[in-house]
């Protein structure tokens, strides 16, 4: 009865062997995306979400190294892929887009040719005919005058016009899957929504499965319709996005939840979570978020929580979840 | 921040160019600041003369004496007998320019301009005319016209010109200048060497004194005659020298106070240079708008004028000597600095922390000195550790090319700059001179690399741009 | 970028003026008294009396206030009139200017070397990080730069001069010299090496080249460690930027990854280095003149130091500065149309 997943992230390890320590950036990461759909990964800064998306793309740097896990897309399980076939999925199959678009075009080519580049390397089209695919993207995009856009440096647009950009370009081989990572932190307000409708109907369009990465809860509310929530390289929630924003079984989900600002509920004071993401040289003992935690008690400290399935299809990584079922009820 | 400084320092000691550096640094350290103990400033054939400026390489001096002069006025004598064999025996080797050379040395700078001005178209017009007289030396049918051409200016050689070159126009004038010059130069140094060793002496009696000498006694001649030591020539390994000897000088002591003047150069330079770029760097940062405008226009000026040569110029107006080479990288040595710090402060005045402070209304020197100046050392720090290295070696080159430190001065470039003359001249055994370039030229380098490695240890470990 | 070029050529005079400033500042260092013997020929000048000293100052304007006299040798200046060499037996000018080709021809023949394996060995350094071939040119590197180049200059010759004989000192040899000094042989660019395949004496120009290697060894050695640590960290800086990734997320293979988006980003700041560089080869000329004994402004500059010729000095000194100016200022042109950032900006 169930769908067969797009992509499979099994058990997913990847550690940075730095001069000062192995960092743990991701430990122990399984969740499925189906096709179409729109899966958030969120979490605060440090919390693995990026270093995870960039294990699915095998594009760490020279000091993280995947230790252990599967990565399964299309059956195949990339992990095992040579560097060859790995590059035929990159940009073709499954695409990415950055946080910044101020940096991640190239400065020195023209934004033309930064998309023909990708579509000449993976459809074997000319260049006429890239230029022209080129073109048609970036209208697509909702980009004015592409005809001259196509023959602009990076820095001659401005930084919703650059994402933009950086979206046709993801898109310029249909890939079945896009990883977005925290594809609107840099822009401004009102141009982080357009870009974000953006998406969304290309997605619709081009039927691809999402992978949103953010630290915004309001763009998970927006955009997802599964989550998973992260912290300090593990998932501590999981699930559809209606549960967890209306039943968070983890306190550190409920953390994120509160401090939103929300206009519909009366509030006294936003809250917020207390201290900091702990120093992924050496994280606490147990439960990782429990010297945050305001529910932790003397076990947390020395033993860690197994992801457990509170309700069908929703997993919380927290001893005591029924205590937030509770708290809900007040 | 404790865990973090404490990584930091892990970090730093486990880069290996860092242990390296420090190492090496510690050893130079060391050696500067034991160098009264491992080459004591005395001659170490004589300890009885000590040296009055310890920086000073003492000249060593032969006793291979068969009877010591045993009263004061023998060794008066003698002294004045070696002064006279010492001519001699220069007279008949060495021809007239570096005779003119070590008159040279000897001299005050006011003396030297008057003895440069007659030296200098001297040589020129000595020069000039050796090639035709070799040339007309083969027409004549000499056979090796070369080896005279090297006893050139002995007064044989003159006669064979003079034989040869009969009926030549030119050369009965070239002839009559230079007897006329010879006498003269002679003279000053005959006068020198008297002055030096007996002030009250006056000229005419010594000559008799010593004239006596040489009649009377060759034993006492001998037995004082520097013959080959007192020369240039590099000599290996004897007695006490174990790094052998150049210039009649010790090497070991060259290169064992040498490190004292390389210390001395690098800090004093680096500081004051430091210390105005910091000044300039800070105003021009801080206060930016006209202030800064023009601050750079000169910093850009001064960056115009090419280091080395700048430093070549400003020395030779001021005069020779370590300090002026240290006033002229100084003059010329702050800009790095100053523009390294513009650039920090602009960054820093962007913080946040800092628009606090004027929005307080800190004053502003209070904020530089407070807020501004601690976010920036840093990179000064590092900057000023890598320059150490390369301002040794401006100083070194200086003293290379004979600008830099005075004749006899421990400090490596010159031991380079004597040994320089020896690597060419032996011809059949090339390696015979290598110490003389080897001892002070590994100093040198492995001084300049314990800077290198440890501002780039440093930079590894602090510059965030560049931690992976 | 208009704009931009308009400010620099107008900052141009302004930063030549600055530099005569300091260096007539400099020359005020000497006083009167040495300052008149620039002037005096040094055969009269011991036999003068006191009385005839004062007379030759006044006669000369060296009691004039400062700004007079310096409003009087910039004039010269302007007018090509640098005074006279006592070294180099000729005006100033005419010293510096004959000396030029030598010090181009080895400026010339060592950029090839230098910036070309220079850059290479950065950029290997950088796509090789922490592997051994990097650790292998770091060393090299940071061994190479803390090598002085008189030390470096006289390790090859007393190798491959005194030992191996292959790369004697000087400019030429005697034999070629003959040649070169007869009216025979054509002087059509100055440079020798060029007017000996000119002249179709292909021994002349091999011989010119075997005195050219030496030199540009030393040259190479310490730039070459220069050139590399910065295309180094100029490499990494660039692979460290987001748009490496974009491009290697774009399934991109790494070698076009490197050649086409590093590399390109990597070499900008590289100009204005390696052009300062090429600049400073210039002035960095003093030295292996002076070890390699070749005819050359530097080595005309270092003699007219040790013997003290203040014009030739200050001569040398505004040429050297003038060459710097100039060079940046097309530096800086160029890099600006490198960038799209500045050119289009």
């Amino acid at each position: 009865m169930e769908k067969q997943p797009i992509l499979r992230v099994e058990n997913l390890k990847t550690y940075f062997y730095t001069e000062d320590g192995v960092v743990k950036a991701v430990d122990g990461v399984t969740f499925d995306l189906y096709e179409g759909e729109t899966l958030g990964i969120v979490g605060e800064s440090g919390s693995g979400k990026s270093v995870t998306s960039l294990s699915i793309m095998r594009l760490l740097d020279e000091k993280g190294k995947i230790v252990d896990g599967k990565i399964i897309f299309k059956g195949k399980n990339l992990l095992e892929l040579s560097e060859a076939e790995m590059r035929k999925i990159r940009g073709n199959e499954i695409a990415m887009i950055f946080q910044e678009p101020m940096v991640a075009l190239n400065p020195v080519y023209t934004i033309g040719d930064q998309i023909m580049e990708a579509i000449m390397l993976h459809q074997n089209v000319g260049e006429s005919k890239a230029r022209e695919i080129a073109i048609d993207l970036l209208r697509k995009v909702g980009i004015p005058e592409p005809e001259k856009r196509v023959d602009q440096y990076p820095h001659q647009l401005s930084g919703g016009m650059r994402q933009r950009a950086m979206i046709a370009m993801a898109l310029s081989c249909r890939p079945s899957i896009l990883i977005a990572d925290e594809p609107t932190t840099a822009l401004d307000v009102t141009i982080q929504a357009q870009i974000l409708d953006l998406m969304k109907e290309l997605q619709k369009e081009y039927g691809m499965a999402l992978i949103m990465i953010t630290h915004d809860m309001g763009v998970i509310a927006e955009m997802a319709d599964r989550v998973v929530v992260m912290y300090a390289g593990r998932v501590v929630e999981y699930g559809e996005v209606h549960e967890i924003f209306k039943k968070p079984r983890h306190p550190y989900t409920y953390g994120l939840l509160s401090s939103i600002p929300r206009l519909d509920v009366e509030q006294e004071k936003l809250k917020s979570i207390p201290g900091t993401v702990p120093d992924p040289l050496s994280f606490p003992s147990g439960c990782k978020f429990h010297p945050r935690c305001e529910f932790a008690q003397e076990r947390c400290k020395n033993e860690e929580p197994e992801l457990v399935e509170v309700e069908p299809g929703h997993f919380s990584r927290c001893f005591f979840w029924e205590k937030l079922k509770e708290l809900e009820v007040k | 921040m404790r865990v973090e400084t404490k990584r930091t320092l892990k970090r730093f000691f486990r880069n290996p160019s860092a242990i390296i550096g420090v190492s090496l640094l510690i050893f130079f350290t060391v050696v500067a600041i034991a160098a009264p103990l491992l080459a004591p400033p005395l001659n170490p054939m004589d300890p009885s003369r000590k040296v009055h400026d310890p920086f000073t390489m003492p000249k060593v001096t032969w006793k291979q004496e068969p009877v010591p002069p045993t009263s004061k006025a023998d060794a008066e004598k003698a002294f004045i007998a070696k002064g006279i064999a010492k001519m001699l025996y220069e007279k008949e080797k060495e021809d007239l320019v570096p005779l003119a050379l070590k008159v040279v040395e000897n001299l005050s700078s006011e003396e030297l301009y008057r003895v440069y001005a007659k030296v200098s178209p001297l040589k020129s017009k000595i020069k000039e005319y050796l090639k035709t007289v070799k040339d007309k030396l083969k027409k004549a049918g000499l056979e090796n016209p070369d080896t005279y051409i090297n006893s050139f200016m002995t007064n044989d050689f003159l006669l064979a010109c003079k034989k040869a070159l009969e009926g030549d126009e030119n050369f009965p004038q070239v002839l009559k200048s230079l007897a006329s010059e010879i006498p003269n130069l002679r003279k000053t140094y005959l006068i020198k060497i008297f002055k030096e060793g007996f002030p009250y002496l006056d000229y005419d009696h010594a000559i008799s004194v010593s004239k006596e000498f040489l009649k009377v006694d060759g034993n006492v001649i001998d037995f004082l005659m520097e013959k080959g030591y007192i020369k240039r020539k590099p000599i290996r390994c004897v007695d006490y020298h174990i790094f052998g000897m150049i210039d009649g000088r010790d090497i070991f002591y060259g290169v064992v106070w040498g490190t004292r003047t390389a210390f001395r150069i690098g800090l004093i330079v680096t500081f004051f240079a430091t210390l105005i770029g910091l000044f300039i760097g800070s105003i021009s940062g801080y206060y930016g708008g006209w202030i800064d405008e023009v601050l750079m226009r000169i910093t850009d000026v001064f960056l115009s004028i090419p280091f080395l040569v700048a430093a070549i110029v400003l020395t030779t107006f001021l005069g020779t000597g370590l300090d002026k080479v240290m006033i002229a990288m100084v003059i010329f040595g702050w800009m790095g600095t100053a523009r390294l710090i513009r650039g920090n402060i602009l960054q820093v005045k962007e913080e946040q922390f800092i628009l606090a402070a004027k929005a307080l209304g800190v004053r502003d020197y209070l904020i530089i000195m407070r807020h501004v100046i601690p976010n920036t050392i840093f990179p000064v720090v590092i900057q000023a550790s890598m320059r150490m290295g390369s301002l040794v070696i401006t100083a070194a080159a200086l003293s290379f090319l004979g600008l830099g430190a005075p004749t006899g001065y421990a400090d490596w470039g010159s031991l380079l700059n004597y040994s320089r003359n020896w690597l060419l001249g032996a011809q059949g055994d090339v390696f015979k001179y290598w110490f003389a370039l080897v001892y002070p030229g590994t100093a040198m380098v492995l001084f300049v690399l314990a800077w290198n490695l440890l501002g780039d240890a440093l930079r590894d470990t602090f510059d965030p741009r560049l931690r992976g | 970028m208009t704009a931009y070029i308009i400010r620099r050529l107008l900052l141009l005079p302004l930063i030549l003026f600055g530099v005569t400033l300091i260096i007539f500042g400099m020359l005020q260092l000497l006083g009167p008294d040495k300052l008149l013997a620039a002037y005096v020929n040094p055969n009269v000048f011991d036999k003068l009396s006191n009385e005839e000293l004062e007379a030759l100052k006044e006669k000369y304007g060296l009691n004039d206030p400062m700004v007079v006299r310096y409003a009087k040798w910039l004039n010269g200046v302007l007018h090509g009139d640098l005074g006279w060499s006592v070294v180099g037996k000729t005006y100033v000018k005419d010293a510096l200017l004959s000396r030029i080709p030598y010090t181009a021809e080895l400026a010339l023949y060592a950029i090839f070397p230098v910036v070309g394996v220079g850059v290479w060995l950065g950029i290997v350094s950088a796509v090789h990080r922490d592997k051994f071939l990097d650790q292998a040119i770091r060393i090299f590197a940071v061994v190479g730069w803390s090598f002085p180049d008189f030390v470096f200059g006289l390790f090859v010759l007393m190798i491959f001069y005194s030992w191996l004989g292959w790369l004697p000192p000087g400019n030429y040899s005697d034999w070629a010299e003959d040649i070169i000094k007869s009216p025979n042989f054509h002087h059509i660019t100055h440079i020798l090496s060029i007017d000996a395949l000119l002249n179709g004496r292909v021994d002349i120009f091999w011989d010119t080249i075997r005195h050219l290697i030496g030199p540009i060894m030393t040259i190479s050695w310490l730039w070459w460690a220069y050139l590399l640590r910065i295309t180094r960290s100029s490499m990494l800086e660039v692979l460290n930027k987001e748009y490496i990734r974009t491009a290697r997320a774009k399934g991109l293979d790494e070698r076009v990854v490197i050649n086409k988006h590093a590399k390109r980003n990597a070499l900008i700041p590289v100009t204005t280095v390696g052009g300062a560089m090429i600049i400073n080869l210039f002035a960095g000329t003093v030295i292996v003149e002076v070890i390699f004994n070749r005819i050359g402004l530097g080595r005309f500059v270092a003699q007219a130091a040790t013997q003290l010729d203040y014009a030739a000095i200050m001569g040398g000194a505004l040429f050297y500065s003038t060459i710097l100016v100039l060079g940046n200022l097309i530096i800086d042109v160029t890099y600006a149309l490198i960038d799209p950032r500045i050119r289009l900006g």
